[in-house]
């Protein structure tokens, strides 16, 4: 009986051989509010410059932007920070780019 | 009848009396005549004889015709001879004539009139009449009449007399007096000829006045109105020459030719013009001849000679004088016409050099000096080319510029440094509707071995090039044609020059090599091509930019520029780059694999997937065709490819589509791997395979125990 006893015990630990990856997030992160300080203060000012036209004088840049935005929030909601880094040095130079295209500043 | 006598001392003093007369009075009416002449009437008085007192006049025959006498031949007889006469004749027939008395009443002249006259033949006229009178009586004069040679006939005797002397002076001593039976003749101008035709008398004049004798004055050559001239005392050459209407425009007046006293000399009426010496004027006698000359039947040189040729209002020969310069000798020749070319105006000097004047530049003040004209020397005016003219090899190849192509007249155009580009274009009729001024090409000369310099005229129009190039006599200029339409492409690619074509390539409408210039933009040549078609892939238009240092490739997104019209997102294309539009359904093959999605496992399309930050999972998985039937959907990995380390997450597509949390959504970004899971990967088939394998294990294990 005793026997018996081990060979349902190791019988019971070969699905714990199966090791699956935890679970993913982030991947429609722009639903949500903006969770990072830094990405909210650069939100912010996208959102001044379509205010001030941006949408009219870097049309381009600004459609860019948007999809730098959604990029930047899902790795960050991801936890895939590095790449929200490179996200963020990235979305800083778009607001840049579009800073300069818009007359009047 | 009784006679009346008078005391002799009366008698004697009405003598004295009427010998006196002459003095005080008109010499035809004081001078009682001494004898009766024909044409003269006399009064015949008889007292009781009523018949016999009459006037009776006396007839050629000189004789008076009385009643019953008959003719009494008076004429000759003093006026008592004559009465005498008379009464011995009437003594016949009547008596008691002791009271008879003759007297004259009246004074006419019968003379003849022949000749050029109106009415010639007999005239009466009055005792005192002159020639004129008599030539009025005879109608006067008509067309043709001689002046000067009028003759006079008187019995056997004739004289020649001037009566145009007369005419000019009004001197009656130069007439002849008349007498009765005189006969003026009146001879016809050696001009008339011997037909007899109606001819105007002013023509006949205008060929001169002289007869001919030998002291008229022949004038003849190049005036107006040549003839035969009547010499006058002091007349000089000029006179002549008037008299002949003056020179002809053609008269050489340097080298009029007089010949007088039978020695020839050259008479220089422009000097005598020039100076007014009256002592170069020769003295002309009888008979002399003045002949002008042919200007250009001369041929004349000398040591003082300059030759203005070609477009000049007089060309010829000139007298050049020290001092004159080339304006004076210009403008001896009437100066240059409306054709003449006066910038290309050629001092040929006597040594054989050329000297090039530039006249209109010299008028602006630019040209300096003018050159010093010397004797010998020749000024050429050339004809102003005319650029519709077939005979353009006038303009000599240093001079010339060559225009080719699409210009509305090409040809080869007369230069001056003065000149632009533009002034030639203009002077071609400027450039066609189809020429591409963006790619004048010029070359400096035919043997030019250089790569010809390119101008683009559209942007100097433009205001973004600021300087022509520089042209000079013997460039080549080249206006090049734009295709007429893309459709045209095929035939003409061979003919454009790789730098001014374009290439495109892929999913457009006529892929090809297009005409380019630095004018046209991106969309031209898209549209060129016919655009995109339907299966395009707009976000991945690429351009190879084959200028410039390395190569280059533009990734275009297309699609975006035409969702938000932002000009800045397209790329500035130059002739030579390559545009490529891929095709969407092949796009997997050529993207990298950092810009696609690997979608792998139990889908119904596995493969690579072009992910873009817009997509999500599910996107993803829909264009794969969505998990299959065996697909393990609780256990959907995504590998996460990150700057530094890689990651993987787990999806329950079967818990998403329960509760539809998006917060358990795994992120995927391109360059990730997403892999589907069949149903052999489940914890429970895992465990059952196990479990299976274990069986037979545990069964044997348990055998031997028994055993």
């Amino acid at each position: 009986m005793k026997r018996f006893a081990l060979l349902l015990a190791l019988t019971g630990a070969l699905p714990a051989c199966a090791t699956w990856p935890e679970e993913g997030k982030g991947g429609f992160a722009e639903r949500r509010a903006v969770a990072d300080p830094v990405l909210e203060t650069l939100a912010d000012r996208f959102e001044h410059q379509r205010q001030r036209g941006a949408e009219r004088f870097a049309a381009g840049l600004t459609d860019e932007a948007k999809t730098a935005f959604v990029r930047a929030q899902r790795n960050h909601s991801a936890g895939i920070l590095d790449d929200f880094a490179v996200d963020l040095a990235h979305l800083q130079m778009l607001l840049d780019r579009i800073e300069r295209q818009i007359p009047g500043r | 009848m009784t006679r009346l006598t008078l005391p002799r001392f009366v008698f004697a003093a009405l003598l004295a009396v009427m010998a006196l007369l002459p003095v005080f009075s008109a010499p035809a009416l004081a001078a009682p005549p001494a004898n009766l002449r024909i044409g003269d009437t006399v009064a015949l008085r008889v007292p009781g004889e009523q018949a016999l007192s009459a006037d009776f006049k006396i007839d050629r025959q000189g004789q008076i015709i009385l009643p019953e006498i008959g003719a009494v031949v008076v004429a000759g007889l003093a006026l008592p001879e004559a009465e005498k006469r008379v009464r011995d004749a009437l003594a016949r027939v009547y008596r008691d004539l002791d009271r008879l008395s003759l007297s004259l009443k009246d004074r006419r002249l019968l003379v003849t009139v022949l000749g050029y006259v109106k009415n010639p033949g007999p005239v009466e006229i009055p005792g005192d009449a002159t020639i004129q009178l008599a030539i009025t009586a005879a109608g006067g004069l008509t067309q043709g009449a001689q002046l000067d040679r009028f003759r006079l006939r008187r019995g056997e005797t004739e004289t020649t007399f001037d009566y145009k002397k007369y005419l000019d002076s009004g001197d009656h001593a130069l007439l002849p007096a008349l007498e009765p039976l005189d006969t003026i003749f009146v001879p016809a101008s050696p001009r008339t000829g011997n037909v007899q035709i109606d001819f105007d008398g002013r023509t006949l004049s205008e060929a001169g006045d002289g007869g001919e004798d030998r002291s008229s004055i022949k004038v003849f050559g190049e005036v107006n109105k040549p003839g035969i001239f009547a010499h006058k005392p002091g007349s000089t050459a000029i006179d002549l020459i008037m008299r002949a209407g003056g020179v002809t425009r053609y008269a050489s007046v340097e080298q009029i030719r007089i010949i007088t006293k039978g020695q020839p000399s050259i008479f220089n009426l422009q000097t005598f013009l020039d100076s007014g010496k009256t002592s170069l004027l020769p003295e002309l006698t009888e008979g002399a001849t003045i002949f002008v000359p042919k200007q250009l039947e001369e041929i004349r040189s000398g040591k003082n000679t300059v030759y203005v040729m070609g477009e000049v209002a007089k060309p010829g020969a000139f007298d050049s004088k020290p001092g004159a310069g080339f304006i004076d000798i210009l403008a001896n020749s009437g100066g240059p016409t409306r054709f003449a070319d006066t910038r290309q105006i050629r001092l040929i000097k006597a040594d054989g050099s050329v000297v090039l004047v530039d006249l209109p530049l010299f008028t602006e003040g630019k040209g300096g000096k003018l050159p010093e004209v010397s004797s010998g020397d020749a000024i050429f005016v050339p004809e102003k080319t005319d650029t519709k003219e077939p005979s353009w090899l006038k303009v000599a190849p240093d001079r010339a510029v060559k225009l080719m192509g699409a210009v509305t007249r090409p040809g080869r155009y007369e230069w001056s440094d003065e000149m632009s580009l533009l002034d030639l274009l203009a002077q071609a009729g400027g450039p066609t509707q189809k020429s591409d001024m963006a790619r004048i090409q010029i070359r400096a000369s035919e043997t030019d071995k250089g790569k010809p310099v390119l101008f683009d005229l559209t942007a100097y129009l433009n205001g973004q090039v600021a300087t022509l190039p520089k042209l000079r006599a013997g460039a080549v200029i080249m206006v090049p044609d734009l295709p007429s339409s893309p459709v045209d492409m095929k035939g003409q690619w061979v003919q454009q020059a790789p730098e001014a074509s374009i290439y495109i390539m892929g999913q457009v409408g006529s892929p090809g090599r297009y005409a380019f210039n630095t004018q046209m933009g991106f969309l031209d040549i898209i549209a060129a091509a016919n655009g995109p078609t339907g299966s395009a892939d707009l976000r991945n238009v690429r351009v190879s930019h084959r200028h410039g240092k390395g190569s280059r490739v533009s990734r275009v997104n297309l699609a975006r520029y035409f969702e938000t019209g932002d000009d800045k997102l397209l790329p500035r294309v130059k002739p030579g780059d390559v545009i490529f539009i891929p095709d969407r359904n092949r796009e997997w093959l050529d993207s990298p694999k950092e810009s696609t999605v690997r979608v792998i496992g139990a889908v119904g399309k596995p493969g690579r997937y072009r992910f873009t930050d817009d997509m999500t999972l599910l996107d993803l998985l829909a264009e794969a065709g969505g998990p299959t039937d065996n697909a393990l959907q609780s256990k959907i990995v995504v590998i996460n490819i990150s700057q530094q380390a890689e990651g993987a997450r787990l999806f329950d597509l079967v818990t998403f589509a329960k509760t539809g949390n998006i917060e358990k959504l795994p992120v995927v970004r391109a360059g990730d791997t997403v892999y589907v899971p069949n149903t052999s990967q489940s914890d429970w088939k895992i465990f059952m395979d196990g479990f299976r394998d274990v069986i037979p294990i545990v069964s044997i294990i348990a055998l031997i125990g028994a055993l």
